[in-house]
């Protein structure tokens, strides 16, 4: 069976720097049925952050396997976003 | 995840107002150029080149992306499944050059001025990036 996995993630500047948190842009990987604007979105809020995505980022698809040696297909989602209140994202 | 899954690109093309989309044999609405990308070896930005050259011999120029689609099944079949739509703004190189190329059978250009008499005779994807605003 054709394994897929598929991220969501919004890139937060501010002040010239880029949001992480724990060395992760904010968002997480799509489970069936989501949307990948709202995953940002409840991502943020859970972080306590308010954000309002800008504008969608280039997506980037890759192939590969995982440890099992199975192959599987990993896509980037992202968009440009600011924290709501604030200045444009950049 | 586990399951099948079709990860598709291609480009919109907006020009003088008018937006361009193409009709093969298969669905009965008006779509943007464009298909599934080749598992493993293409890129999303190279999937878009080749399908335009393939569908409607186009050469483009990349523009910037729009905003992705997941669908969880798909429309016609209604087979569970992930159907990852990814599209560019795109300019076309090579307007005088352009021709239905089989299966795909007629090219058109909608006028956006009458964006209110088509949009609901194009795919449901035409329709999201109408409502995100990326065909404007």
């Amino acid at each position: 069976m054709a394994r897929i996995a598929i991220r969501s993630d919004a890139v937060v500047l501010k002040d010239g720097k880029i949001l992480l948190e724990d060395g992760r842009l904010i968002g997480n990987w799509i489970k069936v049925g989501e949307d990948a604007e709202e995953v940002c979105r409840e991502t943020a809020t859970k972080m306590g952050m308010d954000i309002e995505l800008i504008k969608p980022l280039h997506p980037t698809v890759r192939w590969g396997t995982n440890e099992k040696g199975e192959k599987c297909t990993v896509v980037n989602l992202s968009y440009l976003a600011k924290l709501k209140g604030e200045e444009d994202g950049g | 995840m586990e399951g099948k899954f079709i990860i598709a690109s291609g480009p919109v093309i907006i020009e003088e107002g008018k937006l361009l989309v193409d009709k093969d044999n298969k669905d009965d609405f008006y779509k943007l150029p464009g298909g599934t990308i080749r598992e493993g070896t293409e890129d999303l930005e190279e999937a878009c080149h080749r399908k335009v050259k393939e569908e409607i011999n186009g050469e483009i120029e990349i523009i910037r992306p729009l905003h992705p689609k997941i669908l969880w099944e798909n429309p016609t079949t209604k087979e569970k499944m992930a159907i990852i739509l990814i599209s560019y703004l795109a300019k076309l190189k090579n307007k005088e050059e352009i021709k239905p190329v089989p299966p795909t059978q007629e090219i058109k250009w909608l006028d956006l001025k009458e964006i209110d008499k088509w949009k609901h005779s194009v795919s449901p994807y035409t329709q999201f990036l109408i409502e995100k605003g990326d065909i404007k």
